[in-house]
């Protein structure tokens, strides 16, 4: 039998005692047994293999075969250039390089009362109390374990009650591995408090050979609401293991999009806990996967109380060798009733060598609930592209009509306003020439 | 004066199996063809291959269109050079809006023809007075392409491309196919407006109904892959009357 482990000796593992002093929040003794016992336990977890049922179909051999080092500060400017031209310039914006915050790019000030936004480093220094409870390292698997045991900057996003941002926040990682492999673990936490309001735009975007493998939790109390919307778009020899953890107390709304089109090897974990009833868990997205791309979206959604709603609509399309996986998992606990979840994946094949696999997963317990979910995959339909090219259109220009078009269903589930980001997304994909 | 379309000897095979075997037809401009024929005849094989879709093959013969050779001709080109086939049964898009589909194909031909392309408001201005005559309502145009459109309203679509692409041939298949009498009539109306000297029409059908509406000005009898034969109007009534048997069966004799 084939372990279900694997087990890798990665250089920054080594260098833990060395880097501690550096992280954030090294002065606070909590934290430091906190990133030590996360240590441990990722020692003695080790990576998942494919005998894991949940990384059945993504193969981390890969990854562990890599020498990923401790990050340097240098950035290249053409990265943080690419990350000056990101969403509105006025907005606020948090720039993260390599694991630390940039604080020259970024644009901390004019923010509403009531909202804090702060690199990890600084929100450990001032508000280390609110943070503690967001930062367990025993909570999650062996790479949330890896994360706690060092994780960097990321963002802190905390809303008073009733607080609406205004306007939408920025948060751009970059990350550039010119000096060789690099590990990266962005740590992020947003706490919205009663009522309020936010949107959060993120993209990750890097150059080299490195490792992403951001943590970020979600807290949203009664009645509140996020829109959190990202885009992956790292270097095309970039490993990206990201996870979302999002918990909704009653009436809390939650709408997530996930634009996913960078790495050799992406994975995103987006995990849902409805604890209160009436609260919604949406998230949309597109992956587009290219040669020698892996891009593995991962969905468990626990409906542990009544009335809540939850809608995943993800798009993929996948070309030459590009392999996608979509894993949903719903479970609707017994006392959840008038649970109303809703999950499909379509997938355009553009190439016979492409791939998919999907799982659906639904476990319910209750007994007055609807549940649906749906898995296609197919390949572009030639009676559309005669039709189109029977009125002039060209091939490539027919392709794109109708690549985009699959795409923008999963747009259509977020707010129209806020679709422009991602409106030339499936055309920036083929331009680089795909499908 | 060059016709506009001239088809020599043309054999074709469709999945390999060989549906048009030897037709010879010359069409000139301002000249309405009507080409009838029972099922399976080879009427809708003849409309894909003039139009270029994949996995009909010429084995024989040739087509010349406005003088040049059509049978190497990639399928956008012949559109952008003026050939127009209105499908028999138009295929619906689903997310792409009417609007953003017919302006993407109006420009194409455009550029292929050296004018300049036109602007959002400049197209939207010229396809709400072709809808007009069509009575295409605005909503149905930025709907995605014949989506949840009625057989009649499909129909109507093509008719509202054709006005707007203003091809030197147009290839009408089956469009009298799925309509009520009055969905006819307007489509009927819509062909007619496109009558024009410089432009040539085949129209292909089952039924004389159609020609109670469209006089064509010569009717042609395919029957198992060839045209079997050629008269004027007074054929088509004459089928209506008699039926396909009796001329298959002299074809055959």
């Amino acid at each position: 039998m084939k372990p279900r482990r694997i087990t890798a000796d990665f250089p920054f593992v080594g260098a833990f005692e060395q880097l501690r002093e550096d992280l954030p929040g090294a002065p606070l003794g909590w934290l430091q047994d906190a990133r030590r016992g996360a240590l441990a336990r990722f020692r003695d977890e080790a990576l998942p293999s494919r005998r894991v049922e949940e990384w059945k179909y993504t193969d981390l051999r890969a990854l562990a075969d890599t020498e990923f080092g401790v990050p340097s500060a240098d950035v290249s400017d053409a990265l943080r250039q690419r990350a000056a031209g990101i969403g509105d310039p006025g907005a606020p914006r948090l720039v993260v390089a390599n694991g630390r915050v940039d604080h020259d790019a970024s644009r901390l000030d004019g923010l509403p009362a009531g909202v804090t936004l702060l690199p990890m480093s600084r929100a450990l220094e001032t508000h280390a109390d609110a943070l503690k409870a967001s930062l367990d390292p025993a909570n999650g698997d062996a790479l949330a374990a890896l994360n706690g045991a060092f994780m960097m900057d990321g963002y802190v996003l905390l809303l008073d009650a009733g607080v609406t941002l205004e306007p939408d926040i920025e948060i751009v990682f970059l990350a550039d591995a010119a000096g060789g492999p690099v590990a990266l673990h962005p740590r992020n936490v947003v706490v919205m408090g009663e009522g309020a309001r936010a949107t959060v735009n993120e993209t990750h975007l890097g150059d080299g050979v490195y490792w992403s493998n951001p943590v970020t939790d979600i807290s949203l109390a009664p009645g509140s609401a996020l829109h959190h919307y990202k885009t992956q778009a790292e270097g095309g020899d970039a490993f990206h293991l990201a996870q979302a953890r999002v918990t909704l107390q009653q009436g809390a709304h939650y709408q997530g999009f996930l634009a996913m089109t960078g790495g050799r090897l992406a994975r995103q974990t987006q995990s849902a806990v409805i604890a209160g009833p009436d609260a919604a868990f949406n998230v949309a997205g597109a992956y587009l996967v290219g040669a020698g791309q892996h891009c593995d979206i991962t969905t468990d959604v626990e409906h542990a109380a009544g009335g809540g709603a939850s809608r995943q609509v993800f798009k993929g399309v996948l070309d030459d060798d590009g392999h996608g996986v979509f894993q949903g998992k719903v479970t609707v606990a017994r006392d959840a009733q008038k649970t109303d979840a809703h999950q499909l994946n379509n997938a355009l094949l553009l190439s016979d060598a492409a791939e998919i696999d999907a799982k659906p997963e639904l476990e319910i317990y209750a007994d007055d609930v609807k549940c649906s979910h749906g898995a296609t995959a197919g390949d572009l339909d030639e009676s559309e592209l005669f039709y189109l090219q029977a009125r002039g259109i060209d091939a490539a220009t027919a392709r794109r009509l109708l690549v985009s078009a699959f795409v923008r269903a999963a747009l259509e589930e977020i707010r129209e306003a806020d679709r422009a980001r991602f409106d030339t997304l499936v055309e920036d994909w083929l331009e680089a020439g795909h499908g | 004066m060059t016709p506009i379309l001239e088809i020599k000897n043309l054999h074709a095979l469709v999945d390999g199996k060989e549906v048009l075997k030897g037709i010879d037809l010359v069409i000139n401009a301002g000249e309405m063809h009507a080409v009838m024929g029972p099922n399976g005849s080879g009427k809708s094989t003849l409309s894909y291959v003039l139009a270029g879709r994949e996995s009909y093959e010429v084995t024989g013969g040739s087509i010349t269109y406005m003088g040049k050779d059509l049978t190497g001709l990639e399928r956008e080109i012949r559109a952008r050079e003026g050939i127009f086939l209105a499908f028999q049964y138009p295929v619906e898009i689903p997310g792409v809006a009417g609007t953003t589909f017919l302006k993407t194909a109006y420009n194409a031909i455009r550029k292929h023809r050296g004018e300049k392309e036109l602007d959002a408001m400049q197209f939207l201005k010229l396809i709400r007075e072709k809808q007009k005559e069509l009575g295409i309502t605005d909503e149905m145009v930025r709907r995605p392409v014949n989506v949840g459109f009625s057989g009649g309203e499909k129909k109507r679509n093509e008719m509202l491309q054709m006005a707007m692409l203003e091809p030197t041939l147009a290839i009408l298949d089956e469009t009298d196919s799925g309509l009520d009498i009055d969905a006819l009539k307007t489509v009927a109306d819509g062909i007619n407006a496109l009558r024009h000297p410089a432009r040539a029409m085949l129209m292909i059908t089952h039924y004389q109904r159609l020609l109670d509406y469209v006089v064509p000005d010569f009717v042609h009898v395919l029957a198992n892959g060839k045209i079997v034969r050629s008269g004027d109007k007074s054929l088509a009534l004459e089928l209506e009357k008699e039926g396909y048997g009796n001329i298959a069966a002299e074809a055959a004799a």
